[in-house]
C-alpha cells in the first residue's frame, strides 16, 4: 500500500521551528505537497480533527504538553488514526529509545540529527510501508 | 520444714507370730520354773513309789512267812498223821487183803483206819497209779500218778483244790508193794490261806502249782499268774488285776505260796503324794508366771514406751521425750534417748534456721541473677538497637524506652551536643509521669558535670512525692558521658526509685550501654555523613547521566539544523553558491559532524556507564565489514602521502557481533592511525588465532610511547601527535571501542614503536560467548 509522496498529507509535530521548516523542506524535496505543522502535544486530537486526511505523522518525543508516546496513545484510541504511519523523529536516538518506541506502538523511528541526504529516502520508504528503524 | 511426708511412709516393723518380748520373757521364765519343778516332783512321786513297794513287799513277804509256817505246820501234822495211819494195823490188813485180791476187805479196812484220823479219804494205788482200795469206793479203778516206790512221802496239790499225800508203803512178804494216798481234810489250810490280816481289802493269799492253786477264798482268784513262779514285784494277775505280790516255793506241798494286794490299793497312800506333789507344782507354776509376767512388764514396759517415742521422733515429732526415770539400764537408755531427742531437735531447727538463711541467700541471689539476666537481655536488645536502626533519633527513643523499662528506672534520657564544647540537648527521653525532662528544661546540673569531666557522676536526692499524702524519696540519679575516644558526645541520664539504688552491677551494665550507644550515635552520624555523601554522589550521577542524555538532545536538535541547512545550502537546492561560500560552508558542516561525533560519543559512554548498552549482534563475515569501512576510510587520508592496505586472508570464519559498533571501532582506529600518520601505509589485517579473528590496525606513525599505552584507553585522555599538539576530539574513541570490544567477549591492545608506528589490534571470538548468546537471541 504505497502512498505516493505528492499525494501525501504529513503531519509533523515538532517543537523546534527549524527543524520543522528543515523537515518541511526536505518533504518538499521529497515532493510532500500537504504538510501540516503542530508546535506541541496540546489539544493535537482536536488538531487533527481539522485535516481530512492524514497518511503519516513524524512526531517529536521530547514535546511540551505531551510527549511523543502520550500523543502516539492518544491517535491510537481514535478509530481513524489507529492504522495511519506514527513515525517517532528524535534526537534522544539511542537503541534503547528505540527500543522503547518500538514496543510502544511506532511503526517507525528516525534519529536527529537527520541526515539531509539520507532524510528524503527514509521518509519514501515509510510511504512504501517499508519499517525505518535508524537512530 | 518437718518431715511429715516421711513419716505417712515410715512403719514400724511387725514382730510377727513369735511374740513380743514381754511374752518371751514369761515363756523363759515359765519353762526355766516348771522343767525343774516337774523333775523334782515326778523323782519324788517315783521314789514314793518305790518306798511303798519296798514296804508293801516287806509286809506281804512277813506273811508270807508267818503263812508259809503254817501251812508247813498243818502239812507235817498231816504227815505224821498218815504215817501213823500206815503204821496201823487196818492198813496192813488192808494191804493183805488186797494182796489177795479182796478189795472189799481192804477197802473196809481202809474205812475203819480213816474213821481214827482227819483224813477225808484214803486209798492203796498200785504202783502203776491204779487205785486199788479206797474208803471212798468211787475213786477205786482210777488213775493216779504216784512216785515211785521206795521214794520219800509226797505231798501234792491237786485239781479241785484238794492236797493228795502219797506215803509209800512196804511191801509185806512178795506182795505188791502198794503206795497210800491220802486226802486230808483242808479246812484248817484255808482257814489258813482266809486269814488276810494286814492285807487290806484287796489282799489275796493263795497256793498254786504250774496248773492248780489253791484260792485263799473264792474260785476266781484261782487261776494262776502269768508264770509257775513269777517273781515278786509289780505284775498283772491271773485276772487282770495289777497287784503287788509276793511268792514263796513250797517244796513240801510241792506249790508255791502267792501273797498279792491290788497296786490300787497298796499304792493309795502314793496317790495322795502324787496329787498333792502335781498341786504343789502348779501352784508354784501359776506364782512363778504371775510374778514373771510382772517382771516382763516391768522390763518390756519402759520399752514399748520409749519405742513409741521412737516411733513418734521417726514420724517428726521431735519434741517427744521419754518419762522414766528407774536407775537401771531402760533408765540409762531413755536418759540417753532423751539427750539424743534434744540434740536431734536442736540439730533440726539449727538446720532449718541454716535453711531459712540459705533460701533467703539464694533468693536473694536468683533475684540478682534474674536482675543480671534482664539487664543483659536489656543490653543486647539496646545492642540489637543500636545496629538495626541507623536513624539517632528513633534509635534514641527506642533506647530510652528500652533502659527505661527493662531495667526498670523511673526516668531515662539522653543528651547529646553537636561537637565537644558545644552546650548539650536533649534528644530523648522516657519515664514517669511527672517527669522533669522537658526540652525547655535547663540541662541538669549533674548531667553537665558528667558532660565536662567525661566522667560518670551520681547523686541522690530527696525527692517529694507529689501524689498522695505529703511524702518524700529518695532519688538517685546517675550520669553517663557517652565517649568515643577521647570525645564526649554526649550523656545517659538515669534516674531510679528503687531503694536500693544502683549497685555496682547496675552501674556496669548502664556503663556498657552508655559505650555501646556512644558507638551508635557515632556510627549513625558516620552513616549520615556517609549516606549524604553517597546521596551526593548518586544525585551528581544522576546529574550527570541526566545532564549528558539532555546536552545530547539539546545540542542535536540544534545540530540538525546546523547540518540540515549547510547540506541543504551545499547541495545548492536553493541556488549555487560562490565557491568561497562553499568552502566556509563546507567547515561549519564538518564541523557540525565532528561535534555531531563527539555527542554520540558522550551519549554511548553515558549508556555504557548506565549500564544501557545493548548489542544487536549479528552474524558477520569480518572480512565484507573490513572492506566497507575501508571505503569509507580513503576519505580519512585524502591529501597525505598514505596507502591504505588490506590483508584479510578468504574463508574467515564468521562472528557473532554487532556490525555498527564492530564498524566503529574499525573506523576510529583507522582515523586514529590517519591522525596520527603523515605517511607511509595504513594496514588492516585480520586473522583467525585459536578460536578468534584478530583484527589490527598497523600504521608507520610517531608512535605511542611506553607511559602512554594505557592511559590513552582511558576517557578523556589523548595521545600527542608530532610537535605536541593534541589532536582534536574529545578524547573518547578508544575508550569506548576498548568498552564495545570487551562488549563481544574480546579484548584490545597496541603495540609501538616510538617514530616506527603503532599496531592497534582486537580479538572477537568465533564462537559467542554464553553473554553473546543471550543477546544475539534477545
Amino acid at each position: 500500500m504505497a502512498i505516493d509522496p505528492e499525494d501525501a498529507t504529513v503531519l509533523v509535530i515538532e517543537d523546534n521551528p527549524s527543524n520543522f521548516i528543515l523537515i518541511a523542506r526536505l518533504l518538499a524535496y521529497l515532493g510532500v505537497k500537504q504538510c501540516e505543522w503542530k508546535a506541541s502535544g496540546w489539544q493535537v486530537r482536536e488538531f487533527t480533527d481539522t485535516l481530512p486526511h492524514v497518511d503519516l505523522i513524524l512526531t517529536d518525543i521530547f514535546l511540551p504538553e505531551r510527549d511523543g508516546y502520550q500523543v502516539l496513545d492518544l491517535l491510537r484510541a481514535e478509530p481513524r488514526f489507529k492504522d495511519t504511519l506514527i513515525v517517532a523523529v528524535t534526537a534522544d536516538a539511542t537503541q534503547t529509545n528505540m527500543e522503547r518506541a518500538r514496543r510502544a506502538g511506532f511503526d517507525g523511528f528516525i534519529g536527529k540529527p537527520l541526515d539531509p541526504d539520507r532524510f528524503p529516502e527514509q521518509v519514501r520508504r515509510i510511504l512504501r510501508g517499508e519499517a525505518v528503524w535508524e537512530p | 520444714m518437718r518431715p511429715a511426708e516421711a513419716a505417712t511412709s515410715f512403719q514400724i516393723p511387725d514382730v510377727g507370730g513369735r511374740g513380743g518380748l514381754g511374752r518371751t520373757l514369761l515363756t523363759a521364765f515359765l519353762v526355766l520354773a516348771i522343767l525343774p519343778l516337774s523333775a523334782i516332783s515326778w523323782y519324788a512321786t517315783t521314789r514314793s513309789r518305790q518306798n511303798i513297794q519296798q514296804e508293801v513287799l516287806g509286809r506281804l513277804s512277813s506273811i508270807a512267812a508267818l503263812k508259809e509256817t503254817q501251812i508247813l505246820d498243818w502239812a507235817e501234822a498231816q504227815q505224821a498223821q498218815v504215817a501213823a495211819l500206815a503204821d496201823g494195823a487196818e492198813i496192813s490188813a488192808a494191804i493183805f487183803e488186797a494182796d489177795h485180791g479182796n478189795r472189799e476187805a481192804a477197802t473196809n479196812h481202809l474205812a475203819v483206819a480213816i474213821g481214827a484220823s482227819s483224813l477225808l479219804t484214803i486209798a492203796l494205788v498200785a504202783q502203776d497209779g491204779a487205785v486199788v482200795a479206797a474208803s471212798d469206793p468211787a475213786l477205786i479203778g482210777q488213775g493216779l500218778s504216784p512216785p515211785q516206790p521206795g521214794a520219800p512221802p509226797r505231798m501234792a496239790l491237786t485239781e479241785g483244790g484238794t492236797v493228795t499225800l502219797f506215803y509209800p508203803l512196804p511191801a509185806q512178804g512178795d506182795g505188791e508193794p502198794y503206795i497210800l494216798a491220802a486226802w486230808p481234810a483242808t479246812d484248817t489250810l484255808r482257814e489258813i490261806l482266809a486269814e488276810k490280816v494286814g492285807l487290806g481289802e484287796t489282799g489275796e493269799i493263795y497256793l498254786t502249782t504250774v496248773s492248780t492253786a489253791i484260792p485263799s477264798d473264792h474260785a476266781s482268784s484261782v487261776a494262776l499268774a502269768a508264770a509257775a513262779s513269777p517273781p515278786d514285784g509289780l505284775y498283772e494277775n491271773a485276772s487282770g488285776v495289777p497287784v503287788i505280790g509276793v511268792h514263796r516255793r513250797l517244796p513240801a506241798l510241792n506249790a508255791t505260796l502267792v501273797v498279792e494286794q491290788a497296786q490300787e490299793e497298796a499304792f493309795a497312800g502314793n496317790d495322795a503324794v502324787v496329787t498333792a506333789v502335781i498341786v504343789a507344782t502348779l501352784a508354784v507354776a501359776l506364782g512363778a508366771a504371775i510374778s514373771a509376767a510382772l517382771v516382763a512388764r516391768r522390763i518390756t514396759h519402759p520399752i514399748v514406751r520409749l519405742t513409741g517415742s521412737v516411733v513418734r521422733i521417726a514420724s517428726g515429732d521431735l519434741s517427744q521425750r521419754v518419762q522414766i526415770t528407774s536407775r537401771d539400764e531402760i533408765g540409762i537408755l531413755a536418759y540417753v534417748f532423751n539427750h539424743m531427742a534434744a540434740e536431734l531437735e536442736a540439730l533440726y531447727n539449727d538446720l532449718e534456721e541454716k535453711v531459712a538463711q540459705r533460701t533467703q541467700l539464694l533468693q536473694q541471689a536468683n533475684y540478682q541473677i534474674q536482675r543480671r539476666a534482664i539487664q543483659m537481655q536489656a543490653t543486647i536488645e539496646v545492642g540489637q538497637a543500636m545496629t538495626s536502626i541507623l536513624e539517632p533519633d528513633s534509635l534514641l527513643k527506642q533506647v530510652v524506652r528500652l533502659i527505661q523499662d527493662r531495667f526498670v528506672y523511673s526516668q531515662v534520657a539522653i543528651y547529646t551536643s553537636d561537637g565537644p564544647g558545644q552546650p548539650l540537648a536533649l534528644r530523648a527521653a522516657a519515664g514517669d509521669a511527672n517527669t522533669s525532662y522537658a526540652s525547655d528544661q535547663p540541662v541538669p546540673r549533674l548531667v553537665q558535670r558528667a558532660y565536662n569531666e567525661g566522667a560518670p557522676a551520681t547523686e541522690s536526692h530527696l525527692q517529694p512525692i507529689t501524689v498522695g499524702p505529703p511524702a518524700r524519696y529518695v532519688r538517685f540519679e546517675v550520669a553517663l558521658p557517652l565517649r568515643v575516644g577521647e570525645r564526649t558526645i554526649g550523656v545517659l541520664d538515669v534516674q531510679s526509685t528503687e531503694p536500693e539504688g544502683f549497685d555496682a552491677d547496675d552501674l556496669s551494665a548502664l556503663q556498657s550501654v552508655a559505650y555501646q550507644l556512644a558507638i551508635a550515635l557515632e556510627n549513625a552520624r558516620a552513616y549520615a555523613v556517609e549516606r549524604e555523601a553517597a546521596e551526593r554522589l548518586r544525585q551528581t550521577e544522576q546529574f550527570k547521566r541526566n545532564f549528558l542524555a539532555n546536552m545530547s538532545h539539546e545540542l542535536r536538535t540544534p545540530l540538525t539544523n546546523i547540518l540540515g541547512f549547510s547540506r541543504l545550502m551545499l547541495k545548492e537546492s536553493n541556488g549555487p553558491l560562490p565557491p568561497r561560500q562553499r568552502e566556509d560552508l563546507q567547515i561549519i558542516y564538518h564541523n557540525g559532524e565532528h561535534l555531531l561525533g563527539l555527542i554520540n560519543d558522550l551519549l554511548d559512554i553515558s549508556q555504557i556507564e548506565a549500564g544501557l548498552m545493548e548489542l544487536n549482534a549479528k552474524e558477520i563475515q569480518v572480512g565484507e565489514l573490513i572492506h566497507s569501512v575501508m571505503a569509507t576510510a580513503s576519505a580519512l587520508v585524502r591529501g597525505k602521502d598514505i596507502t591504505l592496505r588490506e590483508e584479510v586472508p578468504a574463508g574467515l570464519p564468521t562472528v557473532q557481533a554487532d556490525p555498527a559498533r564492530i564498524r566503529q571501532v574499525l573506523l576510529r582506529l583507522l582515523a586514529n592511525a590517519a591522525k596520527f600518520t603523515e605517511q607511509g601505509t595504513i594496514t588492516v589485517r585480520a586473522r583467525a588465532n585459536n578460536g578468534q579473528i584478530e583484527i589490527s590496525v598497523s600504521d608507520s606513525g610517531v608512535g605511542v610511547p611506553p607511559e602512554d599505552r594505557e592511559r590513552i584507553f582511558r576517557e578523556f585522555e589523548q595521545g600527542t601527535l608530532e610537535g605536541g599538539r593534541r589532536p582534536n576530539g574529545a578524547g573518547l574513541g578508544l575508550a569506548l571501542s576498548k568498552e564495545f570490544v570487551e562488549m563481544h567477549g574480546g579484548r584490545m591492545w597496541v603495540e609501538s614503536e616510538i617514530g616506527k608506528g603503532s599496531t592497534f589490534g582486537f580479538t572477537l571470538p568465533v564462537r559467542p560467548t554464553p553473554q553473546q548468546a543471550t543477546l544475539a537471541n534477545g
